[in-house]
């Protein structure tokens, strides 16, 4: 039924990467899976490596070497679409939400072109049929089917990262790598995108790779851990290790930050989760 | 706030009044030209009444005879056509040229990057006007070759102006979305990036179009225009061997570049301005 | 937090800000809150709650349209609200000083951040060369820049992102402010960093009887370092007091609801199917800033909403010590 060959799976991967003017992220010999149906979550501060690796994971930067196998498949170097050609399937099969939901769309489209615009690359007729499909994932990332025809400004944050969603599940993923996708957020519409990617990973049979710099939320949403610093893995395991048991003294170190009085959670915490049904 | 884009477009513009006086100079002139045959029919160059004539002096004409005995009014009608069509060919031509020298040079950067950025160097680095002349005087003055002539100079700074939107532009999350599931390079420089360069180019654009009427001008005047073609420019060299004693055969066609460019540079800046509200509304 | 007026350092009443003219726009919508010295007090909110322009209004540095319709700043006895373009000048630093959230946008590329920092203090002392190096080696190693001697001559670019905090805190620092308003001081810095800064923060409030008006949007944050606690929503405080009692007890619904909307702070499954709980959610957004519907703002989003919540805002009930929340509903029992 399920196999056991892992969805995602990066051995000794090495990027260099130099953005001018900024510190050097580089990835060092990086090696994880990641299995259907799971969340791994990537803990990392800045420098730590994980944007590189998520840019280079959805064949955005060339590693120096290493590997990157898709479904069992070396897609290491992989095709854009060109004159002859579509693009490789693989850009079909994993996807990316970005963290600043603004920069991350075409300020000059319309949010129904955004959406449709990967169905466009990859040859996907009728434009009834596409149109079908953007109001369909409009609707799933709750909202109106009107908003096709806005622009980006038009929207709120919360909102755009919706929209963000919608383009990546627009070909039907089977992994998202998800690149701090609430940080830019405020708190209470972060609570409402991650929840809608819970229920999305259920509804459409996901697998996460869910980097984040906020312990909190990775040890919420994550079934198994990956702590970066400087580019390499210090830690890795269930989450579990974030909920206490983490031995590499930087993952001790950066649990110690997280915020909040837990004793005053804990007087909190009945009037709030109690019922699942009642709001609060 | 959900409003149309053309709609608030129009209202960020009009918020200039100085830009909605500008328009209404430019649409003055557009309508001018298209009116000529209308108000003045017949053969502009024609000669038709004594030379010399002052206006008011004959009721036929409102604005005087020129020293050949032709109809001050007619040229200006006639010839406004001929220097709003080198103005707009031009900016047209520089925005072709430079956008996709600009376009290219800065998605691509490296060798193609460096090589184009030398070439406009080089046209960058003789004074332009001296370079039109140059070019001019080599292949003999029309209308294509001074169009190319001014094309030629004017490229650079907007294929920097693109190059430098592009550079920023492809940084973009937007446009990484877009490579991660598979859109070639050339449909991401004409899709993506190329309509959100296209605001200042629109500004430049037109902007330009007053510098090559002002070129296209200064030319003439000295000579080197077309001589088949009658424009404000040649009216400016024919007036010219009357500046003393009929000094208003120039006055008209030289105001006349005078408040056409004023205007056009007022669209500009009304331009810039309606895509980049300064004005920001929301607090913190 | 609601003391007697003479003991505070910085008090604002009533305090509106907006857009006067033909067409007003009110944007902060009648802010009152007093600090006391060696305080912290945090204000709360999310975007479009109106806060961070409220520390500006404190010290009179609105950006033009906006400008304070109503309401008094008094900052010991002296009311800012009033005060002339000069005394501002001389107010700014020496009495109320203010650190941003971008430290590298705060500070200018081109210059030393020793020669920054000497500007800083120069404006509110006169000093010689030596006396001015002196004091801007102490104020480096006030916030524990390590290596201080060597990092006057270095540009911002090259500190990391927590030094540049510290510097711009030293920077503040300069003109022995009594109050200090930091508006999200580590929302731009990592996590081990953040922590750093603001204890470091908190020992000077120690050794100075600094006030503190601590603005940010992460209440875990503010639990760790705030004595008091006032949650902004569409421009209007709608919960205050104690964080002990803000965050343990909270009363009104967005309070409950920003803190249900943190990921819980113990692993937390649902019971029968053992599946993650979902955070809680505020349903629909912020309103947007001058656009507040009558009545309670924050009754659209509101679980608990009635007719009356519409009738007109909800006026300040008075819960416990200190507590006050803005909530007509929240005497009942749920």
């Amino acid at each position: 039924m399920t196999t056991n060959l892992p969805l995602l799976e990066v051995k000794d991967l090495i990027v260099h990467h130099r953005s001018r003017g900024r510190a050097i992220e580089a990835v060092d010999r990086v090696s994880f899976s990641v299995h259907r149906g799971e969340t791994v979550g990537l803990i990392g501060e800045s420098g730590s490596g994980k944007s590189t690796l998520a840019r280079t994971i959805l064949g955005l930067l060339s590693p120096v070497s290493g590997q990157i196998c898709f479904d069992g498949v070396d897609v290491t170097r992989r095709r854009r679409s060109s004159w002859m050609s579509p693009p490789s399937t693989v850009r079909r099969r994993m996807q990316m939400v970005f963290q600043d939901p603004l920069n991350a769309l075409n300020p000059r489209s319309t949010i129904g072109r955004i959406i449709e615009e990967p169905m466009l690359v990859h040859g996907i007729k009728p434009a009834s049929e596409r149109r079908r499909k953007v109001t369909d994932l409009l609707s799933k990332v709750g909202l109106p089917s009107k908003a096709q025809f806005l622009y980006p400004h038009q929207f709120s944050g919360g909102q755009r990262q919706r929209i963000n969603i919608a383009r990546a599940l627009a070909l039907r993923p089977e992994l998202i790598v998800c690149d701090e996708p609430v940080s830019a957020l405020d708190l209470s519409i972060q609570a409402q995108v991650l929840n809608l990617l819970a229920d999305l990973q259920i509804e459409f049979h996901l697998s996460y790779l869910f980097i984040s710099h906020d312990i909190s939320v990775v040890r919420h949403l994550a079934d198994r851990v990956i702590v970066m610093y400087l580019g390499r893995i210090v830690e890795e395991g269930p989450v579990d290790i974030l909920w206490g048991s983490a031995r590499h003294p930087y993952t001790q170190a950066l649990l110690a930050t997280v915020p909040g009085d837990a004793r005053a959670r804990k007087h909190a915490e009945p009037f709030l989760c109690a019922d699942q049904n009642s709001p609060w | 706030m959900v409003e149309m884009r053309a709609d608030g477009f129009w209202r960020q513009y009009s918020r200039n009044k100085l830009a909605v006086f500008g328009l209404g100079i430019v649409a003055g002139v557009v309508i001018g030209t298209l009116c000529a045959p209308l108000i003045r029919p017949g053969d502009p160059l024609a000669v038709v009444g004594y030379p010399f004539e002052w206006p008011g002096h004959d009721p036929r004409f409102p604005l005087g005879t020129d020293l050949l005995g032709r109809d001050l009014l007619s040229e200006m009608l006639h010839g406004a056509g001929h220097s709003l069509a080198i103005g707009i060919s031009v900016a047209l031509g520089a925005s072709l040229a430079g956008g996709l020298i600009g376009l290219v040079a800065g998605y691509y950067r490296g060798w193609t990057d460096a090589i184009l950025m030398r070439l406009a160097e080089i046209f960058q680095a003789v004074p332009g006007f001296l370079l039109v002349i140059i070019i001019v005087a080599l292949f003999s003055p029309s209308f294509v070759t001074i169009g190319a002539a001014i094309v030629a100079v004017s490229w650079p700074s907007i294929a920097r102006l693109v190059r430098a939107e592009t550079m920023r532009l492809r940084s973009s999350d937007f446009v990484a979305a877009c490579a991660t599931f598979g859109m070639s390079d050339p449909r991401i420089l004409l899709t993506q990036i190329l309509p959100n360069c296209l605001p200042p180019l629109i500004v430049t654009t037109s902007v330009m179009t007053a510098s090559g009427i002002l070129i296209e001008a200064g030319l003439s005047f000295i000579g080197l225009g077309d001589p088949a073609a009658l424009s404000w420019g040649t009216m400016l060299a024919t007036g010219r061997e009357a500046l003393y004693n009929g000094w208003y055969m120039s006055a008209f066609p030289g105001v006349a570049i005078v408040v056409t460019v004023i205007g056009i540079n007022l669209v500009g800046e009304g331009l810039n301005d309606a895509f980049n509200p300064r004005r920001q509304r929301r607090g913190g | 937090m609601t003391a007697g007026i003479s003991d505070s350092i910085l008090e604002a009443t009533d305090i509106r800000i907006g857009i006067g003219g033909a067409l007003p726009l009110q944007i902060v919508r009648g802010v009152s809150f007093s600090l006391m010295p060696g305080k912290t007090l945090a204000l709360v909110g999310e975007s479009g709650s109106g806060k961070s322009l409220m520390a500006l209004a404190l010290l009179r540095l609105l950006p033009p349209p906006l400008s304070i319709l109503h309401g008094t700043i008094r900052f010991g006895d002296i009311d800012v609200t009033r005060l002339g373009t000069a005394a501002l000048r001389q107010l700014r630093g020496a009495g109320i000083a203010m650190v941003f959230q971008e430290p590298l946008s705060a500070l200018n590329p081109v210059m030393s951040i020793g020669r920054q920092l000497a500007e800083a203090v120069r404006v509110h002392q006169r000093l010689s060369r030596n006396a001015l190096r002196r004091r801007v080696l102490e104020l480096l190693d006030l916030v524990r820049l390590p290596n201080a001697v060597r990092q006057i001559d270095n540009f911002p670019h090259r500190l990391s992102g927590g030094m540049r905090q510290r510097v711009l805190i030293a920077m503040a620092l300069a003109g022995r402010p009594r109050v200090l308003i930091a508006d999200e001081p580590t929302t731009a810095l990592d996590a081990t960093v953040q922590m750093e800064i603001l204890d470091m923060l908190a020992e000077l409030q120690r050794e100075f009887g600094l006030a503190v008006l601590l603005i940010s949007h992460d209440l875990g944050l503010v639990a760790d370092y705030a004595d008091g606690v006032a949650v902004m929503y569409a421009g209007s405080i709608i919960e205050a007091g104690t964080a002990a009692h803000v965050l343990s007890r909270p009363a009104h619904p967005y309070t409950r609801g920003l803190l249900g909307a943190r990921p819980p702070l113990r692993p937390a499954s649902m019971p029968d199917t053992g599946k993650r709980v979902r955070l809680v959610e505020i349903p629909g957004t912020v309103p947007e800033p001058g656009h507040a519907p009558f009545g309670c703002a924050f009754a659209p989003r509101c679980p608990h909403t009635i007719e009356s919540c519409r009738e007109a805002p909800p006026p300040q009930a008075l819960i416990g010590d200190g507590h006050v929340a803005s909530c007509i509903r929240v005497g009942e029992k749920a």
